[in-house]
This record gives C-alpha cells, structure tokens and sequence, in this order.
C-alpha cells in the first residue's frame, strides 16, 4: 500500500520542472517572512483607508486575505486535476495490470487512491491553516482580521468539499477510464457555466446585490460563532462517510466488472480464448 | 560494534536535539525580544508562536537527511508516520481522543471540590455562548484536535517519532521517559519565562515553572510514547496531544478564572492540581511500558 502511495505522489509531485512540495514550502516560507516584514499593525499611512463603517483598513492586511483565499482556492483546483492525472498515468503505465500480479488484495488499487486523495486534503487543510494563523497574528483588528478568522475557521470546509469532489470524480475515472470520465465533467462544468451566463443573461441580478452580502455574512458568522465552528469541523467527517459509500460503490462495480469480464471469457468457444 | 552502534547513534540524537531546540528557540526568542509577553498578548499572535510547534518535526526531518537514515514511514527505525487499526490497535486512536478529555474533566473536578469559591454557575457567560451550548465545547475540542492536528504531529513527529526510540535505545525505557521529560520541558523553557501556563506571577518565578512543566512533560511523555509503542505509530500521540492542548472540558468553563489569582494564591498551584489525574494516568502507562517489550523492539 505505501509503494501504491508513494507511486501517486510521484506522478502529481512535478509541475512542469519544479517539484510540488518544494513550490509549496517556498510559498509558505515567502507568504510567512513577507507577512512579518509587513504586518498590517504598522500602520502605514499610505495603506490606510476607511471602510463603509468608518473603520480604518490596513490594505496591507487585504492583500494578505487575497492570497490566502486564493491560496484556498488554488488547492482546490490543483487537487481537483490529481484525480484524472494519477488515473491517467496508471493507464498509460498500465499500472492496474502489473498491480493485479501483486501480492495485494483485490481492493487494495482502489483503497489506495482513495487514501493518497484524503492524505492530500489533511495535508493541504494543514498547509492552509498555517497560512491563516499567520495571516490573522499579523492582522489590524477590525473587518479584515475577522474575515480572515472567518476564512480559516471555513478551511475544513474547503477540505470538505475537496474530498466530495475526490467522492464523485473517483469512482467515475477508476471505472470509466481518463476519456470517457473527462467527458462527463467537462459536460457538467458547461452545464454549470451555462446556467451561470444564462443567469447573467435573463436573470434578475439585483436578486444578487440584495442577498449576496460579505458584511453581513461576516457578522452572522461572528453572531453564530459557535455553530458555525460545529458545522465547518464537522463537514469533512460527514464527507468522510460520502467518501467511504464511494468507496465502496467504486469497489462494487469494479470487482462486478471483473466478474462479468470472466464469465464472457468462460462464454467464449475454447478457440476464441 | 555495539558500542559504534551506541556512538553513531548518540551523535544523530544530538544532531536532532540542536536543530529542534535551535529551530523552536529562534521562534519564542523572536517573540520575545519584540517586546512579548504570553500573559495578555494577543491570542493570535500566540496562534503563530505555537507553529515552533512544527520545529521537532522539521529537525526529525533534516536530521534524517544528513545522517542518510532515509524516510521509512513505517517498521524498524523508521519515522512511524503510518496508520493501522489491526491487532485492536484502533483502540489507542479512541484512548487518544477521549482520554484528555476524562483526565482534564477530573482535574478540573478536584480545583472545584479543593477551591469551591471557583465555581461559577454564570461562568460561560464570560464565552457569549448559552448554557445549552456548553455540552458542545469539549466536542469542538476535540474535533479541533482530532483535525488540525498537525501543529501537535510535529511535536510528536520530533519527540516521540525520533527522540524517544533513541533514547530507549542508548538508555533503556525507564531512563528514556525521564530524560525524554526533562528535555521536552527544557524546550518549552523560554516560553515558560514570559509566561506560558503558569503566568509569572509565582514564587521562585521562573524557575519553579520550568521544573513543573519538566515534570508534567515527562509524565504526559510517558503517556504519549506508551500509545506510540502500542500503535506502532505516532498519530495517536499527535491527537492526544492536540485533544490536551485544546482542553476540552466542561467544567473549565465553570470555573472562574478572574477569582483564581485571588483564591489560589499560587498559580502553579492550580496546575499541579488539574494535573494530578494526567501523573496517575502517567505512571500507570509507565508500569505497562516497563512490562511491555514493545518499546525495546520499537526502537531497534
């Protein structure tokens, strides 16, 4: 199991000519030393502007929420392609073959990617809590301290929902291959964007500007702190039983498919075999 | 050969020890020569001091790169990163998670039943939460602990997942735990002098705090390296680390802290107090690490 691992680490570990965890740890380097060199309660004169409320807002401390969403953002998007990527590279590799002729059991190829994705979310939920904590010790106190506090209290959430998607794209890509799985996300996502331009298109936007309101969220988080904390802790593990269920479907229809792959070969004339 | 074993051996410990305390030092002295105090900073300031949290780990790591150990995650000298429930061993995974919570829940029981005057029915008021709400504290706890773990995992990943099964292996288990204490108290030191735990306001300030927090360290160490050997792994100990640190307990939240500098003259007191249950808890995981010959084995 650890050689299966290990094997899916390497495959998503190269972006183009650098290494992953190396990008990853300069980053996180970076982002701490330029956070302590600029920390929003300098300050600085040319930084400071006023919000809505009058209160003053270190833009220092902005940018530093810009990234860490980002950042946020851009974790899931990379773990999001790992899937098709450590499935389409044990195709090309035929890697299930030389894997069936192991010692493993018959669930162990399945288990593995489905470990190596859940790894990678605790990893990367880690990661960016490292980046929050930094963010908020660093922050001027008022709006932009709180919502950072807010978006690192949302960062289970974000793993949360990694996983679900890992739940949903695995048992497509181990089941149907690289193409036919890339078809039907690529169909879904214009589905999505569809609906999206189609929205911006004939719907009523001020529906938007009425309900969409990041102030108020973040004073309804502020207000339900404690619920909210609940809700964020608790959604990778009510994820976790998603993950398991696909699992196990991903499992059903896998050894199902073996099964009807042996029973045609027994159908066959002795000749054809 | 035994005895180049002994010696390469007491070299690699002290390669991982100098770049651990080093690593952690340069943090808490950052904090601390920029003018910081533990006793009324900012909690989020503390939030970024405790990532020295993660130097063990980040010193496990680079002494393993120069002394060429490689990065075996799991088996014989290895960095005990691996996961497994077979064998009953998910039974340290749930010992981990609940175990804090019972010790601390006791500990918190005696300060009442020693200091009645402590107790504050209104108490969680001071959190803005309702007193139907309260029963979810030690769960938040740990969840906390259970998930974001990797603060407390870097610690484990030094101390338990490299320091210990040197130690065992030079001293044996019953010298290792002792030693293992003191050194892990020893590296919260600087901390302990602006205030970490106990605050600063005690006699024989700071001196007393730093022998305290060796001692509480050694028996929480024996503990942790006990659910370590058994598990073979250094998760356990990672969570029931981060479950301790998160405090989850009930009656903490009744119990009123303004009125404890009052009532309890002596602030290290009140923690040798809460503490009592853990050193039981210790000393019991102590005689069966000295039965068990898992430890031995672990660090062979």
């Amino acid at each position: 199991m650890g050689g299966l691992l290990y094997k899916d680490f390497v495959s998503v570990n190269r972006i183009s000519k650098v290494k992953l965890t190396w990008l990853l740890a300069v980053l996180t380097v970076f982002y701490i030393a330029l956070r302590m060199a600029f920390p929003g309660t300098a300050d600085i004169k040319a930084f400071l502007a006023e919000n809505e409320d009058g209160q003053a807002v270190n833009l220092i401390d902005s940018f530093f929420l810009i990234a860490l969403g980002l950042f946020m953002v851009g974790i899931l998007g990379l773990m999001n392609g790992w899937v098709a990527r450590i499935v389409e590279i044990d195709d090309k590799n035929k890697i299930r073959g030389y894997i069936s002729a192991l010692p493993l059991g018959k669930n162990a190829y399945i288990a593995s990617k489905y470990i190596f994705m859940a790894v990678s979310a605790y990893v990367f939920m880690s990661i960016s809590y490292i980046w929050s904590i930094s963010c908020v010790a660093f922050c001027r106190e008022g709006m932009i301290a709180d919502a950072a506090q807010i978006l690192g209290g949302f960062i289970p959430v974000f793993a949360g929902f990694s996983l679900f998607l890992a739940a949903i794209e695995l048992p497509l890509f181990i089941l149907l291959g690289k193409e036919k799985a890339m078809l039907i996300k690529v169909a879904f996502i214009m589905l999505i964007a569809f609906g999206i331009i189609g929205f911006l298109f004939f719907g009523d936007l001020s529906w938007v500007d009425r309900h969409v309101n990041i102030a108020a969220f973040v004073k309804w988080c502020e207000k339900y702190r404690m619920e909210v904390a609940i809700v964020s802790l608790l959604s990778p593990l009510v994820v976790m039983i998603l993950y398991y269920g696909s699992y196990r479907i991903t499992c059903y229809f896998a050894g199902r498919r073996k099964a009807n792959a042996k029973h045609f070969l027994k159908c066959l004339p002795t000749t054809c075999r | 050969m035994e005895r180049l074993n002994e010696k390469t051996e007491t070299k690699r410990l002290l390669i991982y020890l100098v770049l651990s305390f080093t690593m952690a030092w340069a943090v808490f002295f950052a904090f601390i020569l920029t003018g910081h105090r533990w006793d009324g900073s900012d909690p989020n300031l503390e939030s970024f001091v405790g990532l020295g949290m993660l130097t063990p780990l980040l010193a496990h790591i680079l002494t393993r790169m120069i002394t060429g150990e490689g990065f075996a995650m799991t088996g014989m000298d290895s960095m005990m990163m691996g996961i497994s429930f077979k064998n009953k061993k998910w039974l340290f995974f749930l010992f981990a998670i609940f175990a804090p919570w019972i010790y601390l829940e006791i500990g918190h029981a005696l300060i009442l039943l020693i200091y009645p005057g402590l107790f504050d029915p209104d108490g969680f008021r001071q959190l803005g939460i309702s007193k139907s709400r309260v029963v979810f504290i030690p769960i938040i706890s740990i969840l906390q602990g259970t998930m974001i773990s990797f603060a407390a995992l870097g610690e484990e990943g030094g101390w338990r997942g490299y320091m210990m099964p040197k130690l065992i292996k030079l001293m044996g288990t019953k010298k290792a735990v002792l030693a293992g204490g003191i050194i892990w108290g020893l590296w919260h030191a600087p901390l302990t002098c602006v205030g970490h735990n106990f605050g600063t306001d005690y006699p024989g300030f700071p001196w007393l705090g730093i022998l305290i927090m060796c001692i509480s360290c050694t028996f929480l160490g024996i503990a942790l390296t006990y659910i370590t050997v058994k598990s073979g792994s250094i998760w356990p100990a990672a969570i029931m680390h981060a479950v301790n640190n998160a405090n989850p307990s009930i009656l903490a939240v009744f119990t009123n802290v303004e009125k404890a500098d009052e009532i309890i003259s002596n602030s290290i007191l009140g923690f040798v107090i809460l503490d009592i249950p853990m050193v039981i808890l210790g000393i019991i995981c102590f005689v069966l690490l000295c039965k068990d010959k898992g430890a031995e084995k672990i660090s062979r």
